[in-house]
């Protein structure tokens, strides 16, 4: 018989978030459009800025952001401040994932 | 998926447009970051996609899916996500005989699909006298879960591996390598391009270990070539917790991840071994890691100097980023004869490169290039280990008791009857 030991590791305790309260609407709103590096992400980011601007016209404002590096953009030393800074101003963000 | 936490952190609402394969991916990235309830939308828009056509359709039909998960309200458990079950990480966590160890084992995801030995405490105590470390020792944090890498939880990966106690210092160095940020082992080890961590042994160690460097180097066979690269593959697997088609997205995968370990021909090459060409003194025993996709072996088309290196850059092309090229002795005594030394086949491969191209599918760090290590036995082949990353190196720290525990397992070798 044996008796054997967990291979798995242990994690940090992990503060679970909910998501952030959604709009009413997103007229007169700012938009941002964010692309991460892939080849495909930046043709989506145009796709949706399109298709935004044919539904809603100026009645919703958007914003462009593509992530250059391939790492993760918040724990980039150059990228993620950036990142943040661009947030600021907005009001929510459609990510376009190149996958 | 964590750049939409991002967003979700900074109490922007957020929505991912994620192909409808990353499902389960995008699932457990938010999970893994505290917000399992990040919104996204699987769309039937090709990874890579290069057709602006297919994108705008696709975009077309998501869009009221999009608008809908920032506008329709939050559901409870999306502003109070519950704890999910985790899995047991300390103490004894199963008891039985050794075919039941193994489908207990198998059905929790915690092999490589190969039976492993069962890592009873008695077992893991032996590993441990591979290292001066103590057992709670924190290497450290493996992605995506950010599982801790203690020494321990290394010599459980070990032992399940068929590994020796000797092979401890080595996985201790490996998994530094591997979480140094240039090894870029964030990205390899989760991508659809199924990189494979390659490593390269230098110095005394090799010799102490038994670790193969000549013929049939990359071949199953040698104890601590197999075992050791098995281990870091069940150490990315339990400790940083990627599974396949979960969070390790690798397309097609790659045999490479059972074991990719070599150690350098040093004894019969005519140059300064791969370490000491890098700053390592010649009896330092050292690590390199790197995270190659493809292996391929070419006979060159002339045995001289000409017709070997003409043969690396002709197979090589004009678009590759990063190779290691594994020199056998003879090509490597031919090139060091008519005056190449490692540097100047470097450069050689460099100059043929017109430039350092774009892999289309995102940019990684910088590469070094190219590297050139003696490697395998008699005969004429070369190998070409290509990936787009850079390599790592790391010292191997001994234990205090290293030579005894060098002499108590050095007998264990293969003989081969002689038929």
């Amino acid at each position: 018989m044996y008796d054997v030991l967990s291979p798995w590791a242990a994690t940090d305790p992990l503060l679970l978030k909910g998501i952030t309260p959604r709009l009413q609407d997103v007229r007169g709103k700012r938009i941002g459009l964010y692309a991460n590096y892939k080849r495909a992400a930046v043709p989506i980011q145009d796709a949706v800025y399109a298709e935004l601007s044919r539904r809603f016209g100026s009645e919703v404002t958007l914003e462009r952001f593509h992530q250059a590096g391939s790492n993760d953009v918040g724990s980039s030393s150059d990228e993620g401040p950036r990142f943040a800074k661009w947030l600021e101003d907005l009001d929510a963000v459609i990510v376009a994932v190149g996958d | 998926m964590y750049d939409t936490i991002f967003v979700e952190q900074h109490n922007k609402p957020a929505v991912a447009l994620v192909n409808r394969g990353f499902v389960h991916d995008a699932r457990s990235a938010a999970a893994s970051k505290g917000v399992p309830g990040a919104r996204f939308v699987p769309t039937n828009i090709p990874c890579e996609c290069t057709v602006p056509e297919k994108i705008a359709a696709t975009v077309q039909e998501v869009i009221p899916d999009v608008l809908d998960a920032l506008t329709r309200p939050l559901e409870a458990d999306e502003v109070n996500p519950q704890p999910r079950p985790t899995e047991l990480t300390h103490g004894s966590v199963f008891e039985g005989d050794f075919a039941e160890v193994q489908r207990f084992f198998y059905r929790r995801g915690w092999t490589d699909g190969l039976p492993i030995v069962p890592p009873t405490r008695e077992a893991v105590d032996e590993m441990l006298t591979g290292t001066d470390l103590a057992p709670d020792h924190l290497v450290g944090k493996m992605i995506p879960r950010l599982g801790k890498a203690t020494v321990e939880k290394i010599a459980i990966n070990a032992v399940m591996a068929g590994a020796l106690p000797t092979a401890m210092p080595i996985l201790i160095a490996a998994v530094e390598s591997m979480l140094d940020p240039l090894s870029s082992y964030g990205i390899f080890q989760v991508s659809t391009g199924s990189w494979s961590p390659f490593f390269i042994i230098n110095g005394p160690i090799r010799e102490q270990l038994h670790i193969n460097g000549s013929s049939g180097a990359l071949s199953p066979g040698d104890l601590a070539n197999a075992t050791i690269g098995r281990a870091i593959g069940l150490i990315a697997k339990n400790l940083g917790g990627a599974r396949k088609g979960v969070e390790d997205m690798g397309v097609l995968g790659n045999p490479c991840k059972y074991s990719m370990v070599l150690g350098e021909n040093e004894e019969n090459s005519p140059w300064e071994p791969h370490h000491v060409q890098h700053g390592f003194a010649p009896d330092e025993s050292c690590i390199t890691v790197s995270f190659p996709n493809s292996y391929v072996q070419i006979v060159p088309r002339g045995t001289d100097d000409r017709g070997i290196l003409d043969s690396v850059c002709n197979r090589l092309g004009k678009s590759w980023r990063q190779v290691t090229v594994l020199i056998c002795p003879s090509h490597a005594a031919t090139l060091a004869e008519a005056g190449w030394t490692p540097q100047k086949v470097i450069d050689e491969i460099q100059r043929t490169r017109p430039e350092v191209p774009g892999t289309g599918i995102g940019r990684l760090s910088d590469t070094d290039g190219a590297r050139v290590v003696v490697a395998g036995g008699p005969g004429a082949w070369i190998g070409l280990v290509t990936g787009v990353g850079r390599w790592v190196s790391r010292p191997i720290c001994l234990p205090a008791n290293w030579d005894r525990l060098v002499r108590k397992y050095h007998d264990y070798v293969p003989n081969y009857l002689r038929y």
